[in-house]
Parts: C-alpha cells; structure tokens; sequence
C-alpha cells in the first residue's frame, strides 16, 4: 500500500498544473501539443480508477456469449492473463461474426455485448463522446 | 529519414532550370510545411532566368515521407492524378513538373504551384463558426466534387491513370476485402468493427455508377483563404469507384471536427447535396451516402489502429500517432449506433 495521494490523484494534479498555469504561458505553437499531453494525464487517470473492471466485465460477457460456462470460464487472476484469455475469446467471436454465426437471432445478444464494451472502452479514451449520440 | 533539401540544393536547381526551360534557376527560399503523415512538403521560392516561365514563383516541392502507407500512391501517380483533375477543371494547385530522378532527390518528388490560406480541420470548421456560415464554401465544394465525378474510365484522356487499375463493378466488397485485411493482420481482435463489416456486406449496394473519386474529400483536406475555397487537396487515395462514396465520407461525424453540420462541419447536408445535385445533375442517394458514412467510420477506425500501431510497434514514436491509436473506441461505438438506428428503422 502507497502513501496518499494515489496515481490518480498525482495525474490529476499534475494535469490542473499543466492546463491552468502552464500553457498559458507555452507559445500559440505548441498548444495543440500540450493539448495532447494533457488528454494522455486524462486517459491514463481515468484507466486508473476503473482498474480491471472493465476486464473482467468484458471477460464474463464473452463467455456468456461465446458459450463458455464454469470452472474453466473463471477468469484468470493475472492481468496479462486476463488480457490473453479475453484476445482469444475476442478473435474467436470475430471469425463468428465473419461466417454469419450471429446474423440471426443472436445478433441481440451480440448487441448488448458489444455496447457494454465499447462504452467501457469510451468510458476511458473519451467520456464525452457519449453526449454526441444522437 | 527524409531528404536533406540544402545538401540537394545545386542539383535541384539544375533540375528547376531544365524542366522549366530556362537558363538558370535559383532557389531563394527552402522551408519544410505541415502537413501529411505519408508525405513531407517543403514551400520553395524560385527565380527563373530565360525561358518561357521567367521570373519568380511560390512553389511546393511534396516527397514521400519515410512511413509510406501501401494504399496510397506515390508521387509520379499523385501527379498523374493532378493533371488530369487540373485538366478536367477541378480547383486544385497547378503540377508543374515531375522528377523520378533518384540522382537528385534520392526520391520521387513534384512540384505545384504553392496556394495561400489554411487546411487543418479546426482551423476551417472554426472559421466557419466565427463567420457564421459555411453554405457558400460547402457549395463551392460540391461543385468540385461534382467535376471529379464527371471523370470516368470511359474518358478520353484517362490513360495515364492506368495505374489505378480496371474499375471494379463492386467498390463496396473490395473496401470490405481490404479493410478486413488490414485488420485482421492487427495483434488485436475488434469484434465491434468485425460486426460493423458483416452489416456492410449484408447491406451492401449493387448497381454503382463508376467515375473518379477523390476518396480522402474532407474538411482537412482542402484549402480555405478568407472563407473561399482555394484547392482541393491530397490526392494519394483517388480512385475509381462510387460517387456517394466521396459524398459519404465528406458528411461522416468523424470528419466533422466536433462542429455543427453535418456536411464536413462546414454545413448542413441539405445545402450540400443540393449544391452537388445542382453541379453534377446526379441525384443524391442518401441510403447509399448513409451506407458509406458507416463504411467511412469503419476506415477510419481501421486507419487508426495502423497508426497507433505505428507508435506501438513501427519504432515511430509520437503522441500524436499513439492517441490516434485510442480514436477506435468512439468510432466503434458511432457505428454501432449508425447501424442499430438504420436497422430499427426498417424493422
């Protein structure tokens, strides 16, 4: 366990400093830069404070999906693990999609799987895209 | 990597000089622009002695930049591709003379007549808002658009652009061929994407009416000064292929810059096609436009996680590429909701 404040809250901090007292101080040419800089502190803060969540929601999702049920659908405890494990599930639905194994009446449940995801996704790259659904 | 300009100075001079026939070129001025991620463009100032084009010229001198996408075309087929749109009419900077010397350059490069005013997206879409409407500049741009179109392989005059191949009957499923290639060559699987390309290929059209087509027409791409438009742009991906493709990705949200309009963030649609039925005497088919806008979303996406791959792997770091590596997410989620919204629609 780490002393406070957390990562998050460091990136945070340091991301307020950049965009409130340093830019205006950086030259006109370098704002779009900086811009840049400072939205990696955001996604990074962001991916951060949901922590594996979003993976393992991802995992159990696929395997309900996909068909995988009980004690070899557990989620592996390493990161990388999950990571790996969640891939082959990924590239398996894919090849799925491809041959029209989900054209049917599965596609609703393909739906609701590939929303939750994206969303978590968006969740951490760009929140605010959400709004602009219209 | 890139070409050292000062190094090549003498010998490009003496290329200058014999291309444009006159007895001496000097290079005043040498400065490297902005611009694309595949090729580099440098602003040249020339002074030509004798000849028929005597006297000073504002020029850009484009090479290939070191990370060449296969797709698009290299220079001489750049080049090829603005004289016959120069030649058909479309507002585009004159090319002037092609160099596939490598003794010079070390590269293919070309030169244009350099043209004022301003591209990058922001900027545009920003000037629009500031100037409280874009109708006029989305007119102009349908109009130019419409001359590309007129251009089809039947032409007399297209042979040059034999290097773009026999069209295809089928632009559709070879845009869907091709972007599954790519992706499935990526280290990760997008399931998203992957249901995206199934829908294009159940909803696929039929029955295209083939001509030139620009294949990268967006905000961004063309040049704007005092709100006129000055020149069309950036023309590595033309092809032949469908119209409503052009007018597709022009329109699709990603190309929008986050500004109101859904014509390139410049307009609304309805000024567009209006412009562009009235320019080309073709009646705009919004199923298919709506078709390509989830097709354009879907190359962008596919474009983005090659770039972000770029950084990742292809030993180019840059933020600028790596956060084009996270852009995937929003348009996946932008094509699940084009699609969802389409298909209840006709459910």
């Amino acid at each position: 366990m780490q002393d406070r404040p957390d990562a998050k809250n460091l990136l945070e901090t340091a991301r307020r400093l950049l965009l409130d007292e340093l830019l205006p101080e950086l030259p006109e040419a370098r704002l779009y830069e900086t811009l840049m800089v400072a939205r990696c502190m955001e996604i990074a803060a962001r991916a951060l404070a949901a922590g594996e969540t979003p993976l393992h929601r991802e995992y159990e999702s696929l395997s309900a999906l996909i068909g995988e049920t009980g004690v070899a659908a557990r989620p592996p405890r390493d990161k990388a693990e999950l990571e790996q494990a969640i891939e082959t599930r990924n590239l398996a639905l894919c090849q799925a999609i491809r041959i029209g194994e989900f054209d049917g009446f599965r596609a609703a449940a393909l739906g609701e799987h590939l929303w939750q995801t994206v969303i978590d996704k968006v969740c951490e790259t760009n929140p605010k895209y959400l709004k602009t659904l219209v | 990597m890139g070409v050292d300009l000062e190094a090549a100075r003498p010998a490009l001079a003496r290329f200058l000089a014999t291309a444009a026939g006159a007895d001496r070129a000097e290079i005043l001025t040498v400065e490297k622009l902005s611009g694309g991620a595949i090729q580099n463009n440098y602003g040249l100032d020339l002074e030509l002695e004798g000849g028929p084009m005597a006297g000073r010229h504002a020029l850009v001198l484009r090479t290939d930049a070191p990370s060449v996408i296969a797709e698009s075309h290299g220079r001489a087929e750049e080049f090829a591709l603005l004289k016959v749109a120069y030649g058909g009419g479309v507002r585009v900077p004159e090319p002037l003379w092609l160099c596939t010397d490598l003794a010079v350059l070390g590269q293919d490069f070309y030169l244009m007549r350099r043209i004022g005013g301003a591209a990058a997206g922001h900027i545009v879409t920003k000037a629009v808002a500031e100037q409280g409407d874009g109708s006029d500049l989305a007119a102009a741009l349908a109009q130019e658009m419409a001359k590309i179109h007129r251009i089809v392989p039947e032409c007399p005059g297209v042979e040059s652009l034999a290097f773009l191949g026999a069209s295809t009957a089928d632009p559709a499923g070879a845009a869907i061929a091709r972007l599954r290639g790519h992706l499935d060559r990526q280290p990760l699987s997008h399931p998203a994407l992957e249901w995206g390309f199934r829908w294009a290929e159940l909803n696929k059209p039929s029955d295209f009416k083939i001509s030139l087509i620009h294949n990268d027409f967006r905000t961004g791409n063309y040049m704007v000064n005092e709100g006129k438009l000055m020149a069309v742009l950036d023309w590595e991906f033309a092809s032949w292929g469908d119209p409503m493709a052009d007018l597709g990705w022009f329109c699709a949200k990603c190309w929008r810059f986050g500004a109101p309009g859904d014509a390139g963030g410049i307009a609304d649609r309805e000024t567009f096609y209006a412009a562009y039925e009235r320019a080309s005497g073709q009646a705009v088919n919004n199923d298919r436009v709506f078709y390509w806008e989830v097709m354009a979303h879907l190359r962008w996406a596919v474009t983005a996680i090659l770039q972000g791959e770029r950084h990742v792997t292809g030993g180019e770091i840059s933020l600028d590429l790596a956060l084009t590596g996270r852009r995937p997410a929003e348009l996946e989620l932008e094509i699940l909701h084009m699609i969802q919204n389409v298909d209840g629609r006709k459910g």
